[in-house]
């Protein structure tokens, strides 16, 4: 599913470099403690979450940073 | 291009990329070599320089010599050793970054999804964005294209383009795509570490989806 991210949050993601042209590679943290990783990010505002792992509502996600590199 | 794998018949279980049939890499070095291993990438670039007069040869041959070639009909035939060593270590292309400068009036292109692109800013790209060179986007004819090349995301083609042009002497990381992203990659891609500086936005035109 696609989630749209709150300003905070991308505008911290703006403040970071990307991983490739147009995306960055983030984990994700909710409000329920759980971390989705490795999540793709387009233009710093669209996450684009596995459906492996659920819904997830917008205003659960509390901080995003950058997936170590592979 | 320029390489291949082989075994070292002294460390059989370990496969080789072997470039310009002088210098081995083991996969675990290369290893190395993707995760940004400074030392080794130095000692690499030493090896090449020397390769100048001969003697990295000469040190190829005291380490690894003699190789067995495995490019041999039967195993090109079923390239089993290639699948199995990707399938294995991930990735066997994928280029280490190279630090360099600009030159006057060098220009970059940048492919994306938005028109209000997030990494322009009225002083050009901003710090931590991703484009790639004037020279490799004349192979881009479209925007699928440039998905292919630039191993990107794909729920939508990369329509707008950006150009800008940075000042000379600009420090810069420039290093080949490597796969993801379900896509091929191979093309040259330039990482602003502190933006383009340009002091102007962004042009801005569109392409073609195909």
């Amino acid at each position: 599913m696609a989630v749209q991210l709150p300003d905070p949050l991308v505008r911290k993601l703006i403040a970071l470099p990307e991983t490739g042209m147009g995306y960055q590679l983030v984990d994700l943290s909710l409000a329920d403690g759980r971390v989705v990783r490795r999540v793709q990010v387009l233009n710093s505002e669209l996450a684009l979450i596995p459906d492996d792992f659920g819904t997830v509502d917008p205003a659960s996600v509390r901080d995003v940073s950058l997936s170590p590199r592979q | 291009m320029g390489y291949h794998l082989a075994y070292n018949p002294r460390n059989p279980g370990v496969p080789h990329i072997v470039c310009n049939h002088v210098l081995a890499l083991s996969m675990i070095e290369l290893a190395r070599v993707l995760a940004g291993d400074t030392e080794l990438i130095g000692e690499i670039r030493q090896s090449i320089r020397r390769d100048d007069d001969g003697s990295a040869q000469q040190l190829a041959e005291a380490a690894f010599l003699p190789l067995t070639n495995v490019d041999t009909a039967a195993e090109l035939e079923s390239g089993a050793l290639r699948r199995n060593a990707v399938l294995a270590h991930g990735r066997v292309h994928g280029s280490p970054s190279f630090s360099r400068t600009t030159a006057a009036s060098h220009s970059f292109v940048r492919y994306s999804m938005y028109r209000n692109d997030r990494r322009l800013s009225p002083f050009g790209f901003i710090a931590g964005t991703y484009a790639t060179t004037i020279a490799d986007a004349q192979m881009v004819t479209c925007a699928f294209a440039a998905v292919g090349r630039y191993a990107l995301p794909s729920i939508a083609p990369p329509v707008h383009v950006f150009v800008d042009t940075a000042p000379a002497n600009l420090a810069l990381q420039v290093g080949t795509v490597a796969p993801a992203n379900g896509q091929a990659g191979g093309g040259t891609e330039v990482l602003f570490p502190t933006g383009t500086g340009s002091g102007r936005l962004p042009s801005h035109h569109m392409v073609d989806e195909f």
